[in-house]
């Protein structure tokens, strides 16, 4: 008599056929191959190339930029008027964004990128950036002289200013006496009265800068000597007063957690505008010298949607757009007559959105060089020795 | 003169709407095996439970060699259990487990030496005949291996009252057997007060000095196993001794009458049941005899009917005789001696006067 | 019959190994082949045309060592009191409790992680501000005379980890405790021990796999961990996750990240076992100490 077997359940998972002949050894075997397969399949090294303008708008806008960094009015003003979708994605550093755009060679999908300028030669150099039809940017004639001629990019090839700003630091005038104005103002009150109580901004070139600025040495050097002074003093005499590294210390004056905080201008006035108790805090544009810092529009290498990409470029540099655009993050762009349109708007601190113009004149743009590894290790010693 | 263990005076306890005990009261005796006998629910569990303290009396008298131990916890009675499923720990060896109760602290009694430790678990174990054993893990034991560890780990404390909760059903009728033996055997052995829960009546009878039968919460009689067995006190525990024949009827001129059979039992066992009262009748199958002539219809003490079917039990053989009226007498004679009978013979079925058990019909 | 049984088993078992090969590793080895790379300038990430055990060399002479000494510290302390917290509660849930409200007990205890980590992590941050909740609960009790000062400090990041890990801990905790045989402790308060006695010799040794995985699942995931000392650590409470984690982001040296990472890994691997082994050790010992010779010959 024959026993009844009840259907084979692999029969779900390949064909009959197969089933009988898949032995553990070649399954694994079969893996390996795989797997190495994908492994290898990471080092391709072409680019893929960015689509052409044909004049007609696409149907889709994909954004790479800071959170919460465009007014969302604008963004949507502009996807009523266009009908095009528009998607902002976000990162956190310059970095971030390179690593990204860089590993996924053209395919990552974004159009629109807002790297910081320093980084963009080096962007270019690497061919990750497309560059800008300029007959597509009508409004590129509002741009104050200026930020034309930008040394990363003279001439706005590939980029186009989005929002600028500066440096500086924020203190409690309820724990600390005095008028600080410079960066050794900034450095004594860290081993002073704000001891244990300082926030500085998770950047690199930033906290060097505090030293530098201090000792009138040039943000931007590269001299050994200068670099091993910056490590001693900075692990040294500041680390140990440090409390937290954050580069958007706004929740923190909000919730009045520190004394003093290097912070950048315009953190400091939505931080301001959303405290209880904003008459107790003030900002400080110190001397000699502090970062002036401007984020850029620019055209992805491997971008598809090339025409809308434009378009959305072409509508930031609107003057009343742009004023949107400061409205909503509190940095200026590089569109000219913003100032007079700021008052009519009657926003707020104006002089925390625009920094006097003996302020502006001092401002020592950061660049990337060849010190930054080192600037990147020091933060590091910094952050170790900190607290 | 016998002392008295463990006293129960009006205990009762429920759980939610559903009464397990109902004010019981108990008395047993020092040194005595006694068991606590029922279906499942009357509450000889929980009965037991109490006695052994995971279990308080919502009300009533608890005393343990005289002092109430109401509110005591367990660790702190002079009561040990022997648990259904063993419960042997897992991580110690046999030996461990019967000196844990020895190493824990006792007031007002200093910890035993190390020495002496080892000389009351060597003598438990050599009780309970697991002297091999001592060193091997509880699951690379038995059943019934694991039911003597537990028992020596009971023991070995020397209680005032050991409690077994049906300790021998996870066994099998062979084993079980064997262990009853054995049990009874050790309890005369040390002397100690046994209270033994059991659903096994054949178990019960084998084993105890006396049976306290229950039934939904209360007790239906106390006794010897020959005094239940014999005399059951209620309907209930005729039915639940043995196998029993039942029938309905009216008394009628010093005798039972139901349908076409009737019943003459002893005079005493119709005292206090006045003509016209419904009762109801038992008569064991073991007093029932068959016979290859049926006597008349009508004789007392005597029914008609068709061979049903003859089971062989091993020690008996078990006739069923199909009565006209529908009615099933079994009856049970030793397989010995016993005669052939063919399958659908009409035979005549007899029992003794004494042997007929009478109990009113409306007693619960 | 047979044959065709493993056939059929191996091909059952091709999700676990295809999910085991691609997303763990394949992964893996990427990472361990990359940290013996290089980063060749300052924009590339990672070059493995040189290989070396130069990265190894930088992280052990660096802040690495220092970092995962401290955050050792924090993660003990951690599964320390994420065990002290839990055992109760669990036990509680497993053997008190109404076996009726025990599902809904255990849905509280999971709540928590409907919520993304980083919110409930961001949450604590606006709890323990000088100016925040707890600082006024506190101050109003008269517990703390002025503004708290725990934010951005280590003690902050302990209580964050305890909260964040704690259900990782209650639920193997749960699971071994509900488990447990109640007549072996009703067998031990029987035999005289009280309650204390019985939880320590009967209930922990049978609930120790519970707890070995209940910390095991607490201690290697808070030895990465960074996200929740970045929020509430502030300085002084870094951990050194956010040391690896900080290569792949903002100072983009994969080599190093990797190396960093296969140095994590064994370290924390190398605790685990020290651990076990300790523990096995102290079993022996107590074994030993509660052997009884009887003298009896097998």
């Amino acid at each position: 008599m024959s026993r009844r077997r009840a259907p084979d359940p692999v029969r779900v998972l390949a064909p009959r056929a197969e089933a009988g002949r898949i032995s553990r050894r070649a399954l694994l075997g079969g893996f390996a191959v795989i797997g190495t397969a994908s492994l290898l399949g990471c080092g391709s090294r072409s680019i893929a190339s960015t689509a052409s303008t044909d004049g007609a708008l696409e149907g889709r806008l994909n954004v790479y930029s800071w959170g919460d960094y465009e007014n969302p009015d604008n963004i949507r003003a502009f996807r009523e008027d266009n009908d095009v979708t528009v998607q902002v994605d976000s990162f956190a550093s310059n970095e971030e964004m390179i690593a990204k755009i860089g590993a996924s060679r053209g395919t990552s999908g974004y159009d629109v990128l807002v790297p910081s300028g320093q980084f963009v030669p080096m962007m270019v150099a690497n061919d990750l950036l497309s560059k800008l039809d300029h007959s597509l940017i009508p409004n590129l004639a509002n741009l104050e002289p200026a930020f034309t001629a930008q040394p990363w990019d003279p001439g706005n090839v590939h980029t186009v200013p989005k929002s600028w700003g500066t440096t500086g630091f924020a203190y409690d005038q309820t724990l600390i006496d005095g008028r600080p104005t410079s960066w050794q103002d900034f450095l004594d009150l860290a081993a002073g009265q704000a001891s244990g109580s300082v926030s500085l901004l998770d950047d690199a070139w930033e906290v060097a800068s505090i030293y530098f600025g201090a000792k009138g040495i040039d943000p931007n050097t590269t001299d050994p000597a200068d670099l091993d002074a910056a490590e001693a003093y900075l692990t040294e005499q500041l680390a140990p007063h440090v409390r937290n590294f954050n580069s958007a210390p706004t929740q923190s004056v909000i919730q009045n957690e520190m004394a003093l905080l290097q912070m950048y201008n315009g953190d400091a006035r939505l931080a301001f505008s959303e405290s209880d108790d904003a008459d107790r805090w003030r900002f400080v544009y110190p001397t000699p010298t502090a970062n002036l810092w401007v984020d850029t529009w620019a055209l992805a290498r491997g971008a598809q949607h090339v025409d809308s990409a434009h378009a959305f470029i072409d509508f930031m540099l609107d003057p009343e757009v742009a004023i949107g655009e400061v409205d909503w993050n509190g940095y200026p762009t590089g569109v000219a007559g913003q100032r007079a349109l700021a008052e009519e708007w009657e926003l707020d601190m104006l002089d925390l959105i625009f920094p006097p113009e003996k302020v502006v004149a001092r401002l020592t743009p950061a660049e990337l060089t060849d010190a930054q590894d080192r600037l990147t290790s020091i933060l590091e010693q910094v952050q170790a020795k900190a607290g | 003169m016998t002392t008295t263990t463990v006293s129960l005076r009006g205990i009762s306890k429920a759980y939610g709407t559903v009464t397990a005990v109902d004010g019981l009261d108990l008395d047993i005796a020092e040194g005595e095996f006694l068991s606590l006998l029922g279906p499942s629910g009357c509450g000889k569990t929980t009965l037991l439970r109490m006695i052994g303290g995971f279990e308080e009396p919502d009300a009533g008298e608890l005393l343990l060699s005289g002092e109430s131990v109401v509110g005591v916890p367990p660790n702190r009675r002079a009561v040990n259990t022997v648990f259904q499923a063993y419960a042997l720990f897992p991580h110690m060896t046999v030996a461990q487990n019967v000196a844990y109760g020895l190493r824990q602290r006792r007031q007002g009694q200093p910890r035993p030496s190390r020495a002496e430790l080892a000389e009351r678990v060597r003598e438990a174990l050599a009780l309970v005949r697991m002297s091999e054993y001592a060193d091997r893990r509880p699951k690379k034991l038995s059943g019934g291996q694991q039911q003597r560890v537990a028992l020596a780990r009971a023991i070995v404390n020397r209680p005032d009252v050991l409690l077994l909760d049906e300790p021998l059903s996870a066994l099998d009728r062979n084993l079980r057997e064997q262990m009853q033996v054995e049990l009874k055997l050790i309890q005369r052995q040390v002397g100690i007060t046994f209270v033994f829960v059991t659903h096994d009546q054949a178990e019960a009878l084998s084993m105890s000095d006396r049976i306290v039968v229950m039934n939904a919460g209360h007790i239906e009689q106390v006794g010897t196993p020959q005094e239940v067995y014999g005399s059951p006190a209620t309907a209930f525990v005729a039915g639940f001794i043995g196998t029993q024949n039942f029938a309905d009827g009216i008394v009628k001129d010093r005798v039972v009458v139901a349908d076409e059979v009737t019943y003459a039992p002893e005079l005493s066992a119709l005292d206090g049941l006045e003509d016209g009262r419904t009762v109801r009748v038992a008569v064991r199958a073991e007093a029932v005899t068959v016979v290859a002539e049926p006597l008349p219809v009508g004789t007392a003490n005597t029914a008609v009917g068709t061979l049903a079917g003859t089971a062989f039990l091993g020690d008996v053989v078990q006739h069923v005789v199909l009565c006209e009226d529908g009615r099933e007498i079994l009856a049970r004679t030793a397989a010995a001696g016993a005669q052939p009978l063919a399958t659908g013979a009409l035979v005549g079925v007899t029992w003794a006067p004494e042997s007929v058990h009478v109990y009113p019909a409306d007693a619960s | 019959m047979a044959r065709r049984t493993q056939r059929t088993t191996a091909s059952l078992s091709f999700p676990v190994w295809a999910w085991l090969v691609f997303f763990v590793f394949t992964p893996l080895a990427l990472v361990v082949w990359y940290s013996f790379g290089y980063k060749p300038d300052l924009f590339t990430a990672v070059s493995t045309d040189q290989l070396s055990f130069d990265r190894y060399g930088e992280v052990l002479d660096g802040v690495f060592m220092p970092m995962f000494w401290a955050t050792l510290r924090i993660a003990l302390t951690g599964t320390l009191l994420c065990l002290l917290v839990a055992v109760p509660f669990a036990y509680w849930m497993a053997v008190k409790v109404d076996p009726r409200w025990r599902p809904l007990l255990l849905a509280l205890v999971l709540v928590p992680f409907w919520t993304n980590f980083l919110v409930r992590t961001i949450g604590w941050q606006v709890i323990l501000a000088p100016s925040g909740m707890a600082s006024d609960v506190l101050n109003a009790i008269g517990i703390l005379d002025g503004p708290l000062d725990i934010l951005y400090t280590r003690g902050a990041v302990q209580l964050g980890v305890v909260y964040n890990y704690l259900p990782l801990m209650i639920l193997p905790l749960y699971v071994v405790f509900e488990r447990l045989d109640p007549s072996q402790r009703e067998a031990s308060r029987d035999l005289g021990a009280g309650r204390w006695r019985t939880f320590f010799s009967v209930t922990v040794p049978d609930a120790l796999p519970g707890i070995a995985s209940g910390c095991l699942l607490v201690f290697i995931p808070l030895m990465g961990d960074y996200l929740t000392a970045s929020v509430l650590g502030g300085a002084r409470g870094t951990m050194v996750g956010q040391i690896v984690a900080r290569q792949f982001t903002s100072a983009q040296n994969w080599a190093l990240g990797a190396a960093m990472a296969v140095t994590l890994m064994a370290f924390v691997l190398l605790t685990v076992l020290i651990v076990a082994a300790l523990f096995l050790l102290v079993r022996a010992v107590v074994r030993r100490a509660r052997h009884l010779d009887l003298g009896v010959s097998p």
